[in-house]
């Protein structure tokens, strides 16, 4: 199978710890995988290197066949990666329409500065609309016009989502979205995910504690510890493995 | 070889007066999280007393009780007390600013109390001058330079242990990340920052007395030309290790020295590359010291939850009928002020005001710059330089019409913009603040020291623009043409604000991260940004220039560039209002002040801006949007009080 | 002497316009284990802050051990025996692991006892004795928690208030700081524990606060809680 997004023996170490070893994984299209293991196994650093925040030191990540190398975050996101935060990364002092607006310009990227100074920079009629259904999509049509300061953290992850979502990017990278939120608004999440995920093939490559998440919304999941990959597979088989109960769930289960 | 060591030698004072200042600034960013560009004003201020002291026969060492014992660690106290306890928690750039204020304001206040004129051969501090106490490789070696590497090494020495192996070396390093976990580890945060404050102040004021006989006269100048060298050294250290920071400073001192040794004397560039140096080093350093990175971008304070979030503006208030009540009133404002300028008002005040619009132009270029995009540039009037002389030139040798000369001055002065910003908008900034301060330095040493540019103290013409058969000699239609000007600006500033590019870097404001995730590419927007304030500040120079009839480097000195941003933060960085009241008041004061003051006093008006800092510290939306909020407050007659919870 | 640690009454508190607290009023035990709970954006970590004096309430006052500390600096209120791991990242990122402990330990005991003291934290956090002079902000999210926890043990406070010490861990890493959460409960230290995982809080704790948008809504035992509220509280899904 081609996978849309491949890590290829990625490793990476900092100063003289050893975050990644060797690691590969795939992500087929309209494929959603869940990357699980303990603190300190590599998770974080594994997303930056495929988001581009870091650059890893051997191997590579390839994006719909295209080798990324040292490719910077934003021209990821032009290839379609769309991610979200696991602290909250807004805009402060936006309002969450003007989060999309923003977002759906750089679709377009017609954004040119000579428009600008003709006059010919606001929001357009089709953008507008856009920007419309993609709220209704996540339930935000009631708080569009607020400040995002004044949102809840749950509201907040959706306004992420749909930060991301609007750009349609053919890969979705969640990290931690449950983190900071309370049950219900992680139950709200994982069924916005899922109706979403009905309507359009979107790949997802969710970085999650909350093995219920998990559950809801990956196909499957890759368990890092060390900064190997340890197993991989179905949650609930993988999950029954000895050496993954040792090292992700300790004496819980 | 001995040739080279006998030009090499000399570098080793000038070295170590580096290194010493550089290890100022990283002790004062390492515990406070300011970068002190004041800290060449705190030494100049030690050395004034200093010098006035032995002027007037006190013995030395009393002299240098007073002036670095007892009033360094006082003046730290007091910019404790009033200033630096209130930004302690505030972003890098709040700091910058305030530190801004103190540079302009400390030195005036020391000149109106001690109105000496030219203070030649500063006293050294125990080791004379006169004397030569050894030789190396044949190079003399006088008490002055003696002292001066014993005394800095010494230094290093017992700030590195103090810093790294006590107590209070440890909370001050604490307080650099976050003030109130500090607080959390049961330790009285504000003791730490006022002992650290004049500790890095005592510190200022020794480097201060050791430093001014190396020059042959005391001047302020002298010692903020320093800054880029230390703040060289500091950067060769990560700003961060005090070693490599000394050595750094040893290196570039003796490069310097190897320098003029070695190329031909007598030139511009000769002369101009020694203060130069340090301003080509730093920005090798920014582009291939890859540590540098890390140190820049401050780590967040992981408590800065606990600040109340910046007051929203005033035009951020979505109450639709005042806001075009607000727009009908300020349009009315204006015609008022232009109909008065045409008619009544005498031609010497319609030259003031003009002033007050060209500068309103170039206020104008920090307003897109700081308020939009939250940069700072330390060299605005530079680039309103470039725009004047490349007005002037034009007309000169091409017979450019000045109006023709003036978009092509925004063309150049945007291009050179872009390439000052290109290397150093990668680190952030700090590292932007600080490389447009030295490049600021470099073209008042070297650039605008050619007659194809500024000429130096002498000078270009420039004449008055003309359009067909309208000639704008005359004072009232060339005032009408800058309002025009002025016009434009605040229509390309504004349709840059409403536009593509105002919302991405409204976006990048809130989080590089989160916008270069959506595909916004941060340098290319910062640069463009960054490049169009550059274009609009030339167009400002210009226009100023073609007023004054001519322009010198020193009508767009650094100096003056430091002042504009005091003046435009303290009057209100965001909004267009900000940038011309920001104008009309600098005109003013300057009128009012400078008119009716005898040389002493007028100083004054430097001590004004600074404090204006003060001023900032504490109000960073502006004075404009602070007033404007108290009328809109009182006009509706509701506090705002907004349930929102954190 | 009195038997309560804390005492919260009447206080309200916000963020420049902002409320975030209105009227809060409640009393802490000594050696108690209180659970505050909530939804996000109620309020909970305000009530920690003000708790610590890192924040002044604008109305209201906050006694500890019966001694009022309205509007002391948090250095003054920590004096007292508070102790507060804020929620987020509560080490100093660009300090190694030894002076982030140095920095309260120092601070409390005289030298000797101090390098006693340290010797004993390393002896229960191995992990950190490994990585002592490692930056902190290198260290995991769990390592840095554990961290946390290590620099208030220096003199067992009267009152340790953690913020969402098991946010974003792994279930075997939130095992270890509960333990060590434990631990310090039976050298007698009360605890303040804001949470997201209720059930865990509620296992620990035996008395209960749920605030909602700013107010006090339930106060009481966390063991007579109707079904009710803690059907509300654990929401949809049990913990695992």
């Amino acid at each position: 199978m081609s996978g849309l997004l491949e890590v290829a023996g990625v490793s990476k170490r900092f100063g003289g710890v050893s975050a990644l070893n060797d690691v590969s994984l795939e992500v087929a299209e309209a494929e959603a995988v869940g990357l699980i293991g303990p603190n300190g196994a590599g998770k974080t650093t594994l997303f930056d290197c495929v988001s581009g925040v870091t650059v890893p030191d051997r191997g590579d990540v390839f994006f719909g066949g295209r080798r990324l190398g040292r490719a910077p975050i934003y021209k990821r996101a032009r290839l379609g990666m769309g991610r979200t935060f696991q602290r909250l990364e807004l805009f402060a002092g936006l309002t969450v329409r003007e989060h999309l607006e923003v977002s759906e310009r750089e679709r377009r990227a017609d954004g040119r500065l000579w428009k600008d100074l003709l006059g010919r920079g606001g929001i357009r009629l089709e953008e507008s609309e856009r920007v419309d259904e993609t709220l209704k999509e996540l339930g935000l049509e009631s708080v569009a016009g607020s400040p995002i300061e004044a949102l809840s953290l749950g509201q907040g992850r959706l306004v992420e989502l749909g930060r991301a979502l609007i750009r349609e990017p053919s890969l979705l990278l969640l990290d931690e979205p449950s983190s900071g939120l309370d049950s219900r608004e992680t139950a709200a999440l994982a069924s916005v995910l899922n109706e979403l995920r009905a309507r359009r093939p979107i790949s997802v490559l969710l970085v999650e504690h909350d093995l219920e998440l998990v559950h809801a919304v990956a196909e499957r999941v890759v368990v890092l510890d060390f900064g190997r990959v340890v197993s991989s597979g179905p949650l609930a088989a993988v999950l029954q493995e000895p050496a993954v109960q040792e090292a992700y769930l300790g004496a819980t289960l | 070889m001995t040739e080279f060591l006998s030009f090499a030698t000399p570098g080793l004072p000038y070295g170590c007066v580096f290194a010493l200042l550089g290890i100022g600034l990283v002790l004062t960013y390492q515990t406070s999280g300011v970068f002190n560009l004041a800290f060449g004003a705190q030494a100049y201020a030690s050395a004034l007393v200093f010098y006035e002291c032995v002027a007037h026969g006190w013995p030395k060492p009393a002299a240098f009780v007073v002036s670095v014992v007892v009033l360094a660690p006082v003046l730290g106290l007091l910019m404790d007390r009033g200033l630096y306890r209130f930004v302690r928690t505030k972003p890098v750039l709040v700091k910058l600013v305030a530190a801004l204020g103190m540079l302009i304001a400390i030195p005036a206040v020391f000149e109106i109390v001690f109105p000496a004129g030219n203070l030649y051969s500063p006293p050294s501090l125990f080791l004379s001058p006169s004397v030569v106490y050894f030789h190396i490789v044949g190079d003399p070696i006088n008490g002055i330079e003696l002292s001066t590497v014993v005394l800095t090494l010494l230094v290093v020495l017992l700030l590195s242990v103090m810093f790294h192996f006590t107590q209070i070396g440890l909370r001050m390093r604490a307080m650099a990340e976050s003030p109130r976990m500090v607080e959390l580890a049961g330790v009285d945060a504000d003791s730490v920052g006022m002992a650290s404050w004049m500790l890095s102040s005592l510190l200022a004021g020794l480097a201060g007395v050791m430093l001014a006989p190396v020059f042959g006269d005391l001047q302020a100048l002298n010692f903020t030309t320093l800054l880029v060298a230390a703040i060289a050294a500091a950067a060769a250290g990560s700003l961060s290790s005090l070693p490599y920071t000394f050595l750094g400073g040893l290196l570039l001192g003796i490069v310097g020295e190897l320098l003029s040794g070695y190329l031909p004397s007598g030139q511009v560039l000769s002369s101009g590359l020694r203060p130069g140096l340090p301003f080509v080093v730093l920005l090798l350093l920014l582009l291939f010291l890859p540590g540098l990175r890390r140190r820049w971008t401050k780590v967040n304070d992981p408590l800065a939850g606990v600040d109340p979030p910046p007051a929203p503006l005033v035009s951020a208030s979505r109450d639709r009928s005042l806001r075009r009540r607000s727009r009908i009133g300020a349009g009315a404002l204006v015609a008022l002020f232009v109909v008065s300028s045409l008619t009544w008002v005498s031609p010497s005040w319609v030259f003031n005001l003009s002033q007050a619009l060209a500068l309103a132009i170039i206020f104008l270029s920090l307003v897109l710059l700081t308020g939009m995009s939250g940069q700072i540039s330390l060299c605005q009037a530079t680039f309103a330089g470039v725009g004047a002389f490349t007005a002037g030139q034009l007309a000169a040798h091409f017979n450019v019409s000045v109006l023709a000369g003036i978009v092509v001055a925004a063309v150049v002065a945007g291009a050179i913009g872009a390439l000052v910003a290109l290397p150093a908008l990668r680190l952030g900034g700090l590292a932007l603040a600080l490389a447009t301060l030295a490049f600021g330095l470099l073209a008042d040493n070297i650039g605008f020291q050619y007659s194809w540019s500024g000429n130096g103290q002498s000078g270009i013409s420039i004449p008055r623009p003309s359009l067909g058969p309208i000639n704008f000699s005359d004072g009232r239609a060339y005032f009408c043409l800058i309002v025009v000007i002025l016009a434009i600006c605040i229509l390309v500033v504004s349709a840059i604000r409403r536009g593509t590019t105002g919302r991405q870097l409204a976006a990048l404001r809130g989080s590089e991260l989160a916008a270069a995730s959506i595909g916004i590419n941060p340098t290319r927007a910062k640069v463009l940004v960054f490049s169009v304030s550059a274009a609009i500040a030339g167009v400002g120079g210009a226009v100023y220039g073609s007023l004054e009839l001519g322009a010198s480097a020193n009508d767009f000195n650094t100096l003056l560039s430091l002042v504009f941003v005091v003046v435009v933060a303290t009057v209100g960085v965001y909004t267009v209002d900000g940038a011309v009241g920001a104008g009309l008041a600098y005109v003013v004061l300057n009128v009012a002040l400078s008119g009716n003051l005898t040389l002493r006093w007028s100083n004054l008006l430097e001590v004004i801006f600074g404090l204006g800092a003060v001023v900032y510290a504490l109000h960073p939306e502006g004075a404009v949007e602070y007033v404007k909020r108290l009328t809109l407050e009182r006009f509706t007659r509701r506090g705002i009080e907004t349930e929102v919870l954190a | 002497m009195t038997t309560t640690v804390l005492e919260l009454s009447g206080v309200s508190a916000g963020y420049g316009r902002f409320r975030a607290l209105f009227d809060v009023s409640f009393c802490l035990e000594h050696g108690s284990v209180t659970a505050l709970l909530g939804p996000n954006g109620a309020g909970k970590s305000t009530v920690a802050r003000v708790a610590s004096g890192l924040l002044t309430p604008s109305a209201g006052r906050v006694l500890v051990n019966g001694e009022e500390v309205t509007g002391w600096p948090a250095w003054k209120v920590v004096s007292r025996g508070v102790a507060h791991a804020p929620e987020g990242r509560p080490v100093f990122a660009t300090l190694d692991v030894e002076d982030n402990l140095r920095l309260t330990f120092f601070r409390q005991l005289p030298r000797k006892e101090a390098a006693e003291a340290l010797d004993r934290a390393y002896e229960r956090f191995p992990r950190l004795a490994e990585r002592r002079s490692q930056l902190a902000g290198t260290l995991s999210g769990g390592e840095q928690r554990m961290l946390a926890l290590a620099r208030v043990l220096a003199v067992p406070p009267k009152l340790l208030i953690v913020d969402e010490l098991s946010l974003g861990l792994a279930p075997r890493t939130v095992d270890e700081v509960f333990r060590a959460l434990r631990e310090i409960r039976d050298s007698g230290t009360a605890l303040l524990i804001v949470e997201q995982q209720v059930s865990r809080a509620l296992e620990l704790a035996e008395h209960l606060i749920v605030l909602r948008q700013g107010r006090i809504t339930y106060d009481g035992s966390s063991v007579q809680v109707s079904d009710e509220l803690r059907s509300e509280l654990l929401a949809v899904r049990p913990d695992s």
